[in-house]
């Protein structure tokens, strides 16, 4: 089958126990419904029982379908959306994991929480924002199928009355319609590192994303627990340390000294205590002496580094004056 | 008639490690758990499903004469300094039994921000809240004992009563600090909070006195520190507690009445069902309690390693100094910035190592790395140490002449 992998794939990573539900309008295939049945239904019967249907306007029994999807021209006024010019005369329905043909449109069905993964994702994919037009009206056929085609766009639907009285759909599912290239889009990007990645799944920190390219704009690059940055002749490790309470408005910048063992680095404490003053610090750990400079933010990081001039210039100024004892430092007591 | 199939089964044929038993491993999860020559034997011996219950008469494993898995459990007792032991599907779900039965969900449990994530799920999967004791932050990451103490009063003034259980993981798996249990243990006792102790990085490996550190529950993992074959866990307990968590059956059928009144709820009624892992860990057991003798000459060599991987521009072993664990954290940005230099990218380290039969260093790995000395001869870590600053030579790293 043409796109079982495809199918198998975009299931797994999302867990929905929904197949995904190909469409195309005008196929060669013959008309195969047992009985009228609205749109939206066929597609929850293909998504859930694996059944593949063609259908022509004679088999449609929901009038706004049959609109939408432009097997009819509406006779009074417009209807929004529906295919123009309305030339449809067949529609197969069937499951994507066994459908031979290129589809016009991909419909997953899943719940609000599921489908809130495949957004996330999409605008990952995109670098957007997901856009929905919805009215809970024509929501299957005009949102999920007609604007995928007519306006190439992929969109979210809550569904219509229709759709959660008559066809099965669950109170707490919703439908996402795709334009067939969008679908494989979404789907091959999943193979992205960027945006699978994850060694075991573990959140080593809690710092937001903004906060650690702010970081990493000024030069460092990020470690488990802090970032290590090479600035002159030194590497500077930051650190983003938490008060009692989780809250972070500081960063400590950190250079150990290295001496030849313990007892040197201890003989080396007078020079510390001079040149590593507040807000500056210093801490023996055997045969190194940490230097530490301790930046006030005065405000929680997060915000801080929202200021991008201001958070940089500070930090920047730390590795300068950092720099410049370490080096002072280095002169008085392993020189 | 059944659909037939679709599976490549070659792939489960002539399964092997690919790694060479001449290699050395330094893999940080992996030292502690090298199974014993007696071990792999006993592993064959009875490797069969059930092998170990040929002569089970009292529906427990723990309580089978032949082999002597209850005198094993009497002895690990013993030599734990506890009162009273079972074996466990691993330390993660030792930690889940003692949670389980002694604390109610939505009571709180005080762990060290530096705990293993299984000690979080255990929590989780008992509907505990946590609450946790902070570490020092860079470069040592330590626990203060009086952080417990601090957080027993801030969880008492926030929810009216002391937390259920407080839990210390004695050797962190990031840097190998070895937290100070006893000062620990005192604190929980002066407030009377029960305290579990994860060993999984320490009884095995080195010395353990559980009623010195004042430990209610004490948790080990057999694959990680006793040389024994995965999954195997320990749960020990003090006489005061072992009613409550080894608590026994009571359930009964409704129509059959059948009840299982010696099985233990919380150990699933026999545990371990397992053959493999309970034996080698019987097999290694004579050397574990052999080698805890000699761990200061381990800790020692992890020492002597961090001083030679020191002499690389850029290393810095992380954590407290000297080591005072086998488990040792490194900084390294000089391989990292190498590493963009490769077309193996991160992956440079590994294979470079690899090359000198060298294993255990997580792929990808090159701007901190953790590694694990322990049973390492001091020959095979002046190995080890070579490899690395041969690697920094290739890739231009300064390296310091040895002092």
């Amino acid at each position: 089958m043409k796109y079982t992998e495809l199918t198998k794939q975009f299931r797994q990573l999302f867990e929905l126990p929904l197949t995904p539900v190909a469409v195309k309008f005008n196929t060669d295939d013959e008309p195969n419904i047992p009985h009228p049945m609205r749109y939206c239904e066929i597609v929850r019967k293909a998504a859930a029982f694996g059944t593949s249907y063609t259908c022509s306007a004679d088999d449609m029994s929901c009038a706004s379908a049959e609109l939408a999807l432009g097997f009819t021209e509406p006779a009074y006024g417009d209807v929004y959306p529906r295919i123009k010019t309305a030339d449809t005369r067949t529609m197969t329905i069937t499951p994507l994991d066994i459908c031979e043909f290129e589809p016009d449109v991909v419909v997953v069905v899943g719940t609000a929480s599921k489908l809130m993964r495949v957004a996330a994702t999409l605008s990952k994919v995109k670098g957007d924002m997901v856009n929905a037009k919805f009215k809970g009206e024509f929501a299957v056929c005009g949102e999920c199928t007609t604007i995928p085609v007519m306006e190439n766009k992929v969109n979210l639907s809550l569904l219509c009355a229709g759709a959660r009285m008559f066809s099965d759909y669950r109170n707490d599912e919703i439908v996402f319609g795709f334009p067939m290239e969008a679908f494989v889009e979404l789907t091959e990007s999943l193979k992205e590192e960027s945006i699978t990645k994850a060694l075991c799944g573990c959140l080593m920190d809690d710092l937001p994303a903004r906060l650690v390219d702010a970081i990493l704009a000024l030069g460092f690059t990020k470690g488990t627990d802090h970032f290590i940055g090479r600035f002159g002749d030194e590497i500077v490790r930051l650190y983003i340390p938490k008060d009692e309470s989780g809250k972070s408005s500081s960063v400590t910048l950190h250079v150990p000294v290295k001496f030849k063992d313990a007892d040197a680095s201890k003989a080396s404490e007078d020079g510390a205590s001079c040149l590593f003053e507040e807000p500056m610090n210093y801490r023996l750990r055997d045969n190194w002496m940490d230097a530490i400079l301790l930046i006030e933010l005065h405000e929680p990081i997060r915000r801080a580094a929202m200021k991008p001039e201001k958070f940089n210039a500070l930090v920047n100024n730390g590795i300068e004056v950092m720099l410049d004892r370490v080096a002072k430092f280095k002169r008085k007591t392993i020189q | 008639m059944q659909e037939e199939f679709q599976l490549n089964l070659d792939i489960y044929k002539n399964l092997n490690r690919g790694i060479e038993s001449t290699y050395i491993n330094l893999n940080p999860i992996q030292r502690g758990g090298v199974l014993t020559a007696e071990a792999r034997k006993a592993a064959l011996e009875f490797a069969d499903g059930y092998s170990v219950c040929d002569f089970c008469f009292e529906s427990r494993v723990d309580l089978v004469q032949n082999p002597p898995v209850r005198n094993l459990t009497a002895d690990i007792a013993e030599f734990l300094n506890m009162d009273d032991v079972r074996f466990t599907a691993g330390c993660r779900h030792a930690k889940w039994a003692a949670m389980h039965m002694v604390t109610e969900p939505g009571e709180t449990l005080v762990l060290d921000s530096l705990a293993h994530y299984t000690s979080y799920l255990a929590a989780e999967a008992n509907q505990l809240k946590v609450v946790e004791v902070p570490h020092s932050g860079y470069p040592e990451f330590t626990i203060d004992p009086e952080g417990y103490a601090e957080k027993f009063e801030e969880v008492e003034r926030n929810t009216g009563s002391l937390p259920a259980l407080a839990l210390l993981t004695h050797v962190d798996y990031r840097y190998g600090n070895v937290a100070d249990a006893a000062s620990v243990g005192k604190i929980c006792k002066e407030y009377g909070v029960p305290f579990l102790l994860n060993t999984a990085y320490s009884s095995g490996i080195m010395p353990i006195d559980g009623k010195k550190l004042g430990v209610d529950f004490l948790c080990a993992s057999g694959h990680k520190s006793w040389a024994a074959s995965a999954p195997m866990g320990i749960l020990a307990t003090t006489f005061e507690w072992n009613q409550q968590v080894f608590d026994k059956s009571t359930i009964r059928g409704d129509w059959s009445g059948r009840g299982f009144t010696k099985k233990e709820v919380a150990l699933f009624g026999c545990s371990p069902v397992f053959g493999v892992p309970v034996m080698s860990l019987m097999a290694s057991f004579p050397s574990v309690v052999e080698r805890v003798k000699h761990w200061d000459e381990h800790v020692e060599n992890a020492r002597y390693l961090a001083s030679q991987l020191e002499r690389i521009e850029g290393f810095h072993q992380m954590g407290v100094k000297p080591t005072e664990h086998t488990l040792v954290a490194f900084e390294s940005l000089p391989l990292f910035e190498a590493a963009a230099k490769t077309k193996k990218r991160g992956y440079f380290l590994y294979h470079e190592l690899k090359k000198r039969k060298i294993i255990g260093i997580q792929p990808g790995m090159s701007k901190s790395f953790k590694l694990n000395t322990f049973g390492l001869s001091r020959v095979q870590i002046e190995y080890v140490a070579n490899a690395f600053i041969e690697i920094a030579r290739k890739y231009d790293i300064p390296v310091e002449d040895e002092a």
